[in-house]
């Protein structure tokens, strides 16, 4: 058996470089970094990442992972996503998923979000149960292209839902602000929690 | 920095079983990274398994693809791993993302996504039943048999 202890890991809190000069080797630059985590601590029915103009010259795409848990009377809610505010029918979005080994789709070419389904347990599940998720923010800078969003989610309580979605916003505006709601009108529960990370250009 | 390396193993000879032990509790989530072939034999499934837990604690939900059918299933191991198999001459690739590892005040749910032999695909979700921090990982075929050298095992760390 092949033992990797990280006690004895020199890269436990790895932050390395060697030195500039000529013949060494040469420094790695961060590009993956947390710009916020919102933890969820009483009941909420959205939570934005605000403020994110600032960034625009430093990443390129933007993440968000997290858990997440809904007070829907049910086993499953959805989460959605709006951008800069826009509350309108300006997204669109296609989820491929499973529940209880079934298939299922769900889409739509006018939408108040970007809806990526079955991503949060629910009230009828045990507690201590939450959903998975990580979204990916397509060059949310870009003010040639309409923003892109892929996701992959899953919470196996209840029916055992996997869901692997996409979806637009119909807008060319630079991203200044990232909205999830819980799209079933219902609420984020304490223990949910949500970090937006930036990947550098 | 927030996608840390933690560690990484490439194997130099056959071996049965990869541990990455006292995982520090410091970040918010993990990442496993890995490519595995068989040292031998037929098919095989590389498999996870947290702190140890070889109990059937590990419900899980699929959806995938091979060269002959699409499929879904759930089901319910003792270890972490369904379908995704290598054999001597095919690899098997995975990422493992494990949320909140270390906070006890959830069970320990992880989404997961392999390619292996017949052309397939697969993308999964599961929960450990359990709320302790993971402090170790192991990465072992389902039939005990050895992954091959030049096999690959990466553990990063992601911040909150």
């Amino acid at each position: 058996m092949t033992n990797k202890s990280l006690l004895r890991s020199s890269l436990v809190n790895n932050r390395w470089y060697e030195t500039m000069l000529v013949g060494n080797s040469a420094f790695i630059p961060v590009t993956y970094e947390l710009i916020e985590t919102i933890p969820i601590t009483s009941n909420t029915s959205s939570i934005t990442f605000a403020n994110l103009a600032s960034f625009s010259t430093t990443y390129r795409h933007l993440q968000i992972r997290g858990t997440g848990r809904s007070n829907r009377g049910d086993d499953n809610s959805a989460v959605g996503i709006r951008f800069n505010g826009d509350t309108g029918s300006n997204y669109s979005f296609h989820n491929i998923q499973t529940l209880s080994g079934n298939w299922d789709t769900a889409n739509s070419g006018s939408h108040t979000s970007i809806t990526l389904g079955y991503t949060l347990a629910a009230a009828t599940t045990a507690s201590g149960h939450y959903g998975g998720f990580i979204i990916d923010i397509l060059e949310p800078y870009n003010s040639n292209k309409f923003k892109t969003v892929k996701a992959f989610s899953g919470q196996p309580s209840g029916r055992n839902f996997i869901c692997v979605a996409s979806g637009n916003w119909r807008n060319t505006n630079s991203v200044t602000s990232v909205t999830l709601i819980d799209a079933a009108g219902t609420n984020f529960v304490s223990g949910s929690s949500f970090s937006l990370y930036g990947i550098r250009r | 920095m927030s996608y840390v390396a933690l560690a990484n193993i490439t194997l130099t000879g056959n071996d049965n079983q990869i541990l990455f032990s006292s995982i520090p509790n410091t970040y918010r989530h993990l990442a496993l990274v890995m490519q595995t072939r068989a040292a031998g034999g037929g098919l095989t499934y590389p498999s996870v398994r947290f702190n140890n837990d070889s109990g059937t604690n590990y419900p899980q939900v699929t959806m995938g693809a091979n060269s002959a059918q699409v499929y879904n299933t759930t089901y319910n191991f003792n270890r972490i791993g369904y379908g995704g198999n290598s054999t001597t001459s095919h690899g098997h690739a995975m990422t493992l993302d494990i949320f909140d590892y270390a906070q006890t005040d959830k069970q320990k749910v992880f989404l997961q996504k392999e390619n292996y032999y017949g052309n397939a695909i697969g993308y999964f979700t599961g929960r450990w039943l359990n709320t302790a921090a993971i402090t170790s990982i192991a990465i072992f075929f389902e039939d005990g048999s050895n992954m091959a050298s030049g096999s690959t095992f990466e553990l990063f760390g992601i911040a909150s």
